[in-house]
């Protein structure tokens, strides 16, 4: 209870701290000194902690090179045009989830034989369903929203290109994933609240 | 289905009635008009700003008026937020186009 209390307050904390962090994006001057003080809080308000920035250009070594979106994009860490190098840390969080939904099937079947897989999937179906992903999509949504619509905003524009599989990867991702949060927003909006008691 | 779908009710206080709802809604819109002003009204800064205040204001309204989160404090602190980011925003709007004489916007 102590700890979900104090949760919560993180959470509100980090909330309004994601839009704080983002308004540079607005296209006015800002200086130099204040985009020192964003570029330490960014990694914290984007939960952005592991150095994924040096790791993904081997995992995704199609992807062409390209500049940012624009200027201000560039020093809040939005240096790329692609989603997957802009998500950061909040990628492997979502592949972790991936991973978690194709293993609970394979627990739930082996659930007759072995005792172990029967907790694991008892277990993984809390996480699952749905507490987790909603957590997800509530806390990352600004920044999957801000990452996937320079994603898009080239697709409508005809420069984004499904040449490889990174841009496959790249493009299929941003589609799920601003997806995810438009199905997030609906669901609350016509589902949750007409049902409220 | 409250226990089921937790964390959307996460920080609510239920027993303000069907509004408190409004809360999420409101959250998720923001977030929403904000990355949209931001992409793809580059050229318009002063939109951008009117896209970020507006629903700034409509959170504070929410807040106040309808008291969704937990605890008093927690209202206060978000109404608290609200306000200073509406103060802020006020504030930008001097630094763009808005402001015609530029001796005056710098």
């Amino acid at each position: 209870m102590l700890l979900a209390g104090s949760l919560n307050q993180v959470w509100g904390m980090v909330n309004n701290l994601q839009i704080v962090v983002h308004t540079p994006l607005i296209n006015v001057q800002f200086p130099a000194n204040a985009f020192l003080l964003y570029d330490v809080m960014i990694s914290v308000a984007t939960f952005d902690i592991l150095p994924t920035d040096d790791v993904y250009p081997y995992l995704f070594p199609d992807l062409p090179e390209n500049d940012a979106f624009n200027d201000k994009f560039d020093r809040l860490q939005i240096g790329s045009r692609y989603l997957v190098m802009n998500m950061g840390t909040l990628l492997l969080v979502f592949t972790f989830y991936v991973a978690l939904f194709i293993v609970y099937p394979c627990c739930n079947k082996l659930g007759g034989v072995l005792q172990c897989a029967r907790n694991n999937a008892t277990k993984i179906r809390a996480m699952l369903f749905w507490s987790h992903p909603i957590v997800f999509i509530q806390e990352s949504y600004l920044d999957i929203l801000l990452a996937g619509s320079v994603n898009l905003y080239f697709i409508q524009g005809g420069e984004l290109k499904w040449d490889n599989w990174s841009l496959v990867f790249t493009n299929l991702l941003t589609v799920t994933l601003v997806s995810g949060c438009g199905i997030l927003f609906l669901f609350v909006l016509l589902y949750l609240w007409p049902r409220f008691d | 289905m409250q226990q089921r779908f937790l964390p959307a009710y996460e920080m609510l206080n239920l027993r303000h009635g069907r509004a408190t709802m409004l809360w999420p809604v409101v959250f998720m819109l923001r977030r929403v008009l904000f990355a949209i002003g931001v992409c793809a009204l580059v050229e318009n800064p002063e939109i951008q700003i009117i896209l970020f205040m507006g629903p700034t204001m409509a959170s504070m309204i929410v807040l106040a008026s309808v008291k969704p989160l937990e605890s008093a404090s927690a209202n206060e602190l978000e109404i608290y937020n609200s306000f200073m980011l509406l103060a802020m925003s006020y504030c930008l709007m001097t630094f763009t186009p808005f402001v015609v004489d530029a001796q005056a916007r710098y």
